[in-house]
């Protein structure tokens, strides 16, 4: 809301206030000042001069020696260049001393041996336009010596605020000098709005008012008008505050808006078909082209302002084509209404139109005002054309009529609310408030006190505060009036019994800085999906992972879905930095799958590895956890590993990054946490379909699948631009389920081993897809261990020597004793029996 | 050549190869100095195994001599072998010196965290201290929580404020605009008193220079019997102090937020100027923070709570913003763009 300050003043004296002041004070009464701006760059030494004779620089052909009036009683030198100063001419005249916009100073100076006083000046460098040519032309009506300021009404200063949702009554003049004046304490100058000599009558208006959305329908009918020019002071207000100057009729709609924050309508009185106004709502399917040319489509609901045979006006939101005020109008009728505020915006919001009508009416207009509105319009018409008359306009004196038709079905009913004065002093811990002090302030504000006993006041709120409902208002009007800053600053006394918190909330926080401590860093996305990234991702119809929520109005088309796994942004991140360059970047995420569950049911049976992928997440409160229509989202911890490993450096040669470098980042990770206990299956073909089908895994856990990480398909990879030779690897971990697996403790060994271990070593020939858990699991199930404690694989081979379809595996076993150092006997016999039993097991050779 | 004779050329033969082997100063030869002449087929075994063969009458003699010299030998064995470690450990501390400026790749070792993490890590640790709880909550709600129990209805102009995205679903479902959906999700869970926050992702339909479709809040409220407007300004005061620094002030200016009443925005001085006006903060002054306000009746009242026994505070503010400010980062959008190199400058850990 843009802001005249010389229109303001008019309302209330601000004499001896400067700008800062005034800013400074809307600002803590809540109207924030975002901007201020000063209609001209330059003050007052720029000044009207009269350029008395311009004669030829003695030594420059271009330049001219000019004797120029500026009021004062000697006439000033000034050398000037432009090619159309000449004697006669209005210039404006930047005094020595002035500082022009861009820092430029103006000093006396010799110019090609001739004194020179000032600079007459072009629009450019005043500030006020670009590249014109030459030195500004006035009009020859200002007096030499004239601020151009004044002289071009450019002494104002407008105000950019910030007026917030609820203080609709401040979207006009009158509103902000109403604070204004509650907190100076400055009387307010509310316009007369008197109609002189009026004639004619509107009571050949009819008014029928159908419908309950509307709340008051004023008509004012106005003849033998022109649409002429407005005066230079109107024209100026309007376009100060950053409307176009129309015309005269248009300007005075506007100018009451903005004074009195109640917009306004003007019809052309010849399109009123019989002079007849129904207010009505629209048929669903109806159409209206309003008076920006757009046909508009309506519903049952929205309301329409029709006359005798069709509608002419959209209700507070805009007029219709059909019935605007034209070069040639001559007579109109003029509409001030109320309308209710939500259905002015459902209707405008649909429409998609945001007009100055409409902001104003869905925020509430004054519905008392309606008739002091009327009338300030045609005061104002009378005022502007006894003025162009003055000028020599020659313009016919409208006929104003005296009364208007004015339906207003339901008067509202006064708002009376109590204030406690003991609520007000505790609630704001200020207790030197008083009754007195209360009633003052309010007073300013023109809340009136009706009754009062006691502790407690009565008030009348008037209807132009929609927002005043309840005490608390009440009371933030005190806090605003006598200023935020008048409340101390206090901590409250309260019971230290702490709020229960999830453990979830603080295992996130550690699982970021673990995985960070990994080597990996932190990104941040956005968790949006296009249409195609199901698809470039290889996920079939019907996967669990194929996104299930699609926002209704997205800002692009590629961010539509609601993603469901963090690997897709980490890829395009990948892609991104190979893009600038970046190679062998490792990040990690901390961001959360969305899944609708309720729409898409899981499918277990085929998707088994997702079993628990529906559970409704521990972030929910359990109230909120057992809303059926509740989207599911899971933490996840997703992490992607680029290529290389690690560059080829001065010590060894460029490594590559294996599936196993990924595992050992994720199993170390969870061994952080505890979670030591980890089994990795290789995933069934296509589980989880962006990754490679044979260097891909999921890992379980305490009874649960807790996440996948694998090398990324190659298909995958060309889809995001990657090199096929350089496929990064991604992990991807349900947070929740690995804080399960690691808030389930196991039995831990408590007593240390005091005795050396023996070790021996075994190579075996196996078939060539046995798996190392398989072995690792029957060497913990080996039926005669005594003193077996841990054992390894240390080499896995296949090639020269080894037959097809085998492999040769070699294992370290080491033998201890809580009891006593093992003697060669005492193993053995053990490592033998261990032996035959993996080669009968697994009908292995031994090597 | 009888035993005497040799056993005097065994030992000028070990005083040479003693003298070659101190010369040498190398551990290892020390042990085969001892294995020549002490080993199983060494000098001195070989001498003795002479003494078998020599007559019983010069037996003493020549046995005594025999071990004369192996005694001498073993003696300056274990003499040479405690020289060998002193050897050894100068043989190790004169190795070649290393270029330690040799780089390592500790780049890879140590990742970091987010710049939003590293500020919402402090953030909680302030509000842990002050004895606020931290609470988690979705991130996609319904209409209920996000707007209708803050006191937002439908068609209610302040919905403008927030450009919220939809969701294409039969129930009023949206992405949340801030996090005091939390409110309501707790309050509705738990009775007072409360203090609680709730950092977390918020979403609106907005993407330019300083705007970004998602970004992160912190939430935090305070409910119980007797809270006041000073105990909003005297917590704020005391959080921002322990983030921004001691000594700059707070500002608390009259705002709208339909859930509270009355409502306010704070401020803090600008830490780069000290409040005499700068780029940083445009020449105010002040850096703005956030809304707050004291918890309006209308919310307690779509919760359940009694409005007249309880009152309460809320404040909420970006925390994007507060982490460009600490690391003077010029443009939001950097922080989502996952720029590997961007990202490493923000440690694990800071203070």
């Amino acid at each position: 809301m843009q802001i005249s300050l010389n229109w303001l003043k008019d309302y209330i004296s601000l004499d001896g206030i400067s700008v800062e002041q005034i800013s400074s004070t809307l600002t803590d009464i809540g109207l924030e000042v975002e901007a201020v701006q000063k209609s001209a760059a330059f003050g007052d030494t720029v000044v009207v001069g009269r350029i008395v004779e311009a004669a030829k620089h003695p030594n420059a052909d271009s330049l001219k020696v000019c004797k120029v009036d500026v009021g004062k009683p000697e006439l000033l030198q000034i050398v000037c260049g432009a090619p159309n100063a000449r004697a006669g001419l209005d210039a404006c005249v930047a005094l020595v001393g002035t500082t022009l916009p861009g820092d430029f100073k103006i000093k006396d100076a010799k110019i090609r041996g001739e004194e020179s006083f000032g600079m007459m000046c072009s629009a450019k460098e005043l500030g006020l336009s670009d590249g014109h040519e030459g030195i500004i032309e006035l009009e020859t009506n200002y007096k030499p010596g004239t601020p151009v300021i004044k002289a071009l009404g450019l002494d104002d200063v407008i105000l950019t605020l910030n007026v917030t949702p609820n203080r609709a009554d401040c979207l006009g003049h009158i509103g902000v000098a109403r604070d204004l004046s509650a907190r100076l304490g400055k009387p307010l100058k509310k316009p007369a709005a008197l109609i002189k000599s009026p004639s004619g009558s509107s009571k050949d208006i009819k008014v029928d008012i159908k419908t309950d959305r509307c709340g008051r329908f004023a008509a004012l009918s106005i003849k033998n008008v022109r649409t002429v020019k407005s005066p230079a002071w109107l024209k100026q207000r309007v376009e100060a505050v950053g409307m176009r100057s129309i015309n005269l009729l248009v300007d005075i709609t506007n100018y009451v808006m903005l004074e009195l924050n109640h917009p306004v309508h003007a019809y052309d009185d010849r399109n009123v078909t019989g002079r007849q106004f129904v207010i009505r709502e629209a048929k669903e399917g109806e159409t209206f082209v309003t008076l920006d040319n757009n046909e508009r489509k309506l519903k049952a609901g929205d309301v329409l302002i029709c006359d005798a045979e069709r509608p002419i006006g959209l209700a507070g939101i805009m007029g219709g084509l059909n019935s605007e005020i034209k070069e040639d109008t001559t007579g109109l009728i003029l509409e001030v209404a109320w309308f209710d505020p939500n259905s002015v915006r459902a209707t405008a919001r649909r429409l998609g139109i945001h007009s100055e009508a409409s902001h104003r009416f869905e925020r509430g207009v004054d519905i008392k005002n309606a008739d002091t509105v009327a009338r300030r319009f045609a005061e104002l018409l009378q005022t502007c054309v006894e003025q162009l008359n003055v000028a020599g306009a020659n313009i016919p004196t409208p006929e104003i009529a005296g009364d208007l038709v004015d339906k207003f079905p339901t008067k509202p009913q006064p708002k009376l609310i109590a204030l406690r004065i003991s609520e007000a002093k505790s609630f704001l811990a200020s207790p030197h408030l008083t009754a007195d002090k209360i009633k003052k302030m309010f007073e300013g504000l023109e809340i009136n006190l009706v009754d009062q006993a006691q502790d407690r006041m009565v008030f009348d709120i008037p209807t132009w505060r929609v927002d005043i409902e309840r005490e608390c208002d009440l009371i933030e009007e005190i806090a605003r009036l006598q200023g935020y800053d008048k409340v101390p600053y206090e901590l409250p006394r309260m019971s230290l019994q702490p709020t229960p918190e999830d453990s979830l909330v603080d295992f996130i926080e550690s699982a970021r800085i673990e995985m960070a401590a990994r080597g990996l860093r932190e990104t941040i996305s956005f968790p949006f999906w296009s249409d195609d990234d199901a698809k470039k991702m290889r996920l079939p119809e019907g996967h669990p992972l194929v996104p299930t929520l699609k926002l209704a109005n997205p800002i692009a088309d590629d961010q539509r879905w609601m993603h469901t796994t963090l690997a897709c942004a980490l890829i395009k991140a990948i892609s991104n930095n190979n893009r600038h360059g970046v190679k062998g970047s490792r990040l990690f995420e901390l961001g959360r799958g969305y899944f609708d569950f309720h729409a898409k049911p899981l499918n277990r049976s085929a998707f088994s590895i997702f079993k628990s992928l529906d559970r409704k997440g521990r972030h929910l409160s359990l109230r909120a956890r057992e809303e059926k229509h509740r989207p599911t989202e899971r933490h996840w911890i997703g992490g992607i590993i680029d290529q290389p490993w690690s560059p080829k450096t001065w010590g060894s040669a460029e490594e590559a990054a294996s599936f196993f470098h990924l595992k050992s980042v994720v199993l170390s990770w969870l061994r952080g946490f505890g979670v030591t206990d980890v089994q990795v299956h290789a995933l069934e073909k296509e589980a989880i379909p962006f990754l490679h089908p044979g260097a891909s895994a999921y890992l379980f856990a305490k009874g649960q699948i807790i996440g996948w990480m694998g090398e990324l398909h190659p298909e995958v990879a060309l889809a995001y631009d990657l090199e096929l030779s350089r496929t990064p690897l991604v992990f991807e971990l349900d947070l929740e389920s690995v804080l399960d697996a690691s808030s389930k403790r196991t039995k831990i060994q408590t007593e240390s081993y005091k005795f050396p271990p023996s070790t021996r070593d075994l190579a075996l020939l196996v078939d060539a897809d046995l798996s190392h858990d398989a072995m690792n699991a029957a060497i913990a199930k080996f039926p005669q261990k005594r003193h077996l404690h841990e054992w390894r694989i240390f080499d896995v081979f296949q090639g020269a020597n080894i037959a097809k379809g085998k492999k040769s595996v070699a294992w370290s076993f080491s033998f201890r004793s809580i009891e006593k150092t093992l003697t060669d006997q005492d193993v053995e016999g053990e490592f033998k029996n261990l032996t035959g039993y993996l080669t009968s097991t697994f009908k292995a050779e031994q090597r | 050549m009888s035993l005497l004779e040799k056993s005097e050329i065994i030992k000028k033969e070990f005083e040479t190869d003693r003298a070659k082997a101190v010369s040498d100063a190398k551990p290892e030869a020390v042990e085969a100095l001892r294995v020549s002449y002490l080993g199983r087929k060494g000098k001195v075994t070989a001498l003795m195994e002479d003494l078998r063969n020599v007559s019983k009458e010069d037996r003493p003699a020549a046995g005594k001599a025999v071990n004369l010299i192996r005694q001498f030998i073993e003696g300056s064995i274990d003499e040479l072998k405690s020289q060998a470690r002193s050897w050894e450990l100068a043989a190790i501390i004169n190795r070649e010196p290393l270029d330690v400026t040799l780089p390592v790749d500790e780049q890879k070792q140590v990742g970091s965290l987010h710049p939003v993490s590293i500020v919402r890590q402090q953030l909680i640790k302030v509000f842990r201290s002050l004895g606020f709880t931290v609470v988690d909550g979705p991130e996609i709600d319904f209409d209920f929580f996000n707007f209708s129990a803050l006191n937002i209805p439908d068609h209610h102009p302040a919905r403008d404020m927030q450009d919220t995205f939809y969701v294409d679903a039969p129930e009023k479902m949206l992405l949340r605009t801030h996090t005091s959906n939390i409110q309501i999700h707790t309050m509705l869970n738990e009775r007072p008193p409360l203090r609680v926050i709730a950092p977390g992702r918020v979403f609106r339909c907005d993407n330019d220079m300083t705007h970004t479709p998602m970004f992160h809040q912190i939430e935090g409220f305070v409910v119980d019997e007797n809270i006041t407007f000073a105990h909003l300004k005297g917590t704020i005061d005391t959080f921002l102090k322990a983030i921004f620094g001691s000594t700059l002030k707070t500002r608390f200016r009259p705002s709208f937020f339909p859930f509270v009443e009355p409502g306010a925005e704070f401020d803090v001085e600008c830490g780069v100027c000290k409040g005499k006006g700068c780029r940083t903060c445009k020449d105010t002054g002040w850096i703005e923070i956030g809304g707050c306000g004291m918890i309006h009746p209308n919310v307690f009242e779509a919760v359940g709570y009694d409005s007249s026994r309880y009152s309460g505070f809320a404040f909420g503010f970006g925390m994007d913003r507060i982490a460009m400010n600490r690391f003077a980062l010029p443009d939001l959008r950097q922080l989502f763009e996952g720029d590997y190199e961007f990202l490493g400058h923000f440690p694990v850990h800071s203070n």
